[in-house]
C-alpha cells in the first residue's frame, strides 16, 4: 500500500526537478490549494532546493544560478538600455561635423572639420586600395637545369653558346607575410 | 505516458548528431595532442566532474585537489578512450576512481574525517536548534547535510543541483535507471528535510 506522504513527495520532488508532466503539474497544484499541509510541506522542499543549488555551487565555485532565466523586466530593461545607446550613438554620428566632400576646401577647413570617425584625408596621389589578402609566391629552389641556346654566328662552324641555368621553381602559398 | 517528449523530435536529434560528430572531432584533436582540443573538453566537463568528486567523497574542501589529479590522468590517458562517445562515462570512472583513492588515501593518513563525522549535523547537541541561519554559517550547515548524505544518494542529488542534470543524463551516467534515480533523490530530499527541520525559512 502507497504511503500519501511518499506519494506527495514523489510527486513535489519531480516536479522540482521539472521532471513532472502538466497532467502532474496540474494534480499538485490541486493538491496544494486544498491542503495546507501539502502547501507547507511543498514550500519546505522548494527552499531546501533553492538554498542547497546556491550552497553546493558557491562551494565548488560555480556560479550561484547559471541557469536561471532573466526575469522579463531585466530583459525589458537590457533592451531598453541598448536601444537607447543606439539611438545615441546615431544621433552623435549625424551631429558630428563631416569632412570635406570636394577637392577645393582648403587644409585648414578640413583640420577643423575632421572627425575622429571619418577617414583620414587622403594625401599625394590617388591610393589605390590593396587586397586585403593576397598570395604572395615564394621560390623553393630545387634541382637545377641547364639550358643552351645556341646561335649560329656569321663564321660557318661557329656558333654562340648561351648557358642558362634554370631553376625549378614552384609556388606556394604562405601563412605569414615576411 | 512519456512526460520528457520534446516538442521536436527531429531537430533535437540532428542537433544531438551534430554534437556528436564535434565532440568526436574534438577528442580525436585531444588524442592527437592538441592544447586547445583538451583545454575545451576540461572546460566543458569540469564542472559535473567536480559534482561527481563531491558527491562521491562528500568533502568540498577536496573537490580541487582530486579534480587536478583527474584531468592530469584525462591528459595522460586520453589516448587509451577508444570510443569516444563514451567520453562521459570514461570520464566519470576516472573522477570516481580518484576520489575514493583520495578518500582512502585521506583516511589512511589521519583521523581528520572522524574529526568531521564527529562534528556533523544532528551530533552537535551545543548547537542546539536554530530557527533560521543565514550566510556562511547557514551554506556550512547545509553542505554537511549533504555530505552526511548516504553516497547513494548524495551522488545523483549533487549532479542534479550543481548541474540541472535531468534524470535520464543523470541514469546515464550512473548506469541507473530513471526510476531508481528519482527514488534516489526522494529519499535524499527526505533526509536533508529530517536533518534540516526548521533551519532553512520557506
Amino acid at each position: 500500500m502507497s504511503n500519501p506522504t511518499h506519494d506527495l513527495e514523489r510527486l513535489i520532488s519531480r516536479c522540482l526537478d521539472d521532471e513532472c508532466s502538466p497532467p502532474e503539474q496540474r494534480e499538485l497544484n490541486a493538491r496544494l490549494r486544498r491542503d495546507p499541509r501539502a502547501a507547507a510541506l511543498f514550500e519546505e522542499h522548494a527552499a531546501l532546493d533553492r538554498e542547497i543549488k546556491h550552497a553546493l555551487r558557491s562551494a565548488l565555485h560555480r556560479t550561484p544560478d547559471r541557469h536561471r532565466p532573466l526575469p522579463l523586466w531585466e530583459r525589458v530593461a537590457r533592451v531598453a538600455v541598448l536601444a537607447a545607446a543606439a539611438c545615441l550613438a546615431v544621433m552623435f554620428w549625424f551631429t558630428s561635423p563631416r569632412q570635406p566632400t570636394t577637392p577645393g576646401e582648403t587644409t585648414s577647413a578640413l583640420a577643423q572639420t575632421h572627425s575622429w570617425f571619418a577617414a583620414p584625408p587622403a594625401v599625394g596621389d590617388t591610393l589605390v586600395e590593396q587586397p586585403e589578402r593576397f598570395n604572395r609566391p615564394v621560390n623553393w629552389v630545387g634541382k637545377p637545369k641547364t639550358d643552351w641556346i645556341v646561335v649560329p654566328t656569321d663564321q660557318p662552324g661557329e656558333f654562340l653558346v648561351i648557358e642558362v641555368n634554370r631553376v625549378l621553381t614552384r609556388s606556394t602559398r604562405v601563412r605569414q607575410d615576411f | 505516458m512519456n512526460v520528457l517528449t520534446p516538442p521536436s523530435n527531429m531537430n533535437r536529434m540532428t542537433d544531438a548528431t551534430v554534437d556528436a560528430e564535434m565532440a568526436h572531432a574534438l577528442i580525436a584533436q585531444a588524442q592527437r595532442g592538441s592544447r586547445p582540443a583538451v583545454d575545451q573538453i576540461v572546460r566543458e566537463n569540469e564542472g559535473w566532474v567536480r559534482g561527481v568528486i563531491y558527491g562521491t567523497i562528500g568533502r568540498a574542501d577536496l573537490v580541487d585537489d582530486v579534480a587536478q589529479q583527474v584531468w592530469t590522468q584525462v591528459w595522460q590517458r586520453l589516448g587509451s578512450l577508444q570510443d569516444p562517445r563514451r567520453l562521459r562515462a570514461w570520464l566519470y570512472a576516472v573522477a570516481r576512481n580518484a576520489a575514493i583513492d583520495a578518500s582512502q588515501d585521506r583516511r589512511r593518513r589521519s583521523t581528520i574525517g572522524l574529526d568531521f563525522v564527529a562534528d556533523g549535523l544532528g551530533d552537535n547537541p551545543g548547537r542546539g536548534p536554530v530557527k533560521s541561519v543565514v550566510g556562511d554559517e547557514l551554506r556550512e550547515t547545509l553542505l554537511r547535510a549533504v555530505e552526511a548524505l548516504p553516497a547513494l544518494y548524495r551522488e545523483p542529488f549533487v549532479l542534479r543541483h550543481l548541474e540541472d542534470w535531468s534524470y535520464a543524463e543523470i541514469g546515464n551516467l550512473l548506469g541507473l535507471s530513471v526510476e531508481t534515480v528519482e527514488t534516489r533523490l526522494v529519499r535524499a530530499r527526505r533526509l536533508l528535510r529530517e536533518t534540516l527541520q526548521g533551519k532553512v525559512e520557506p
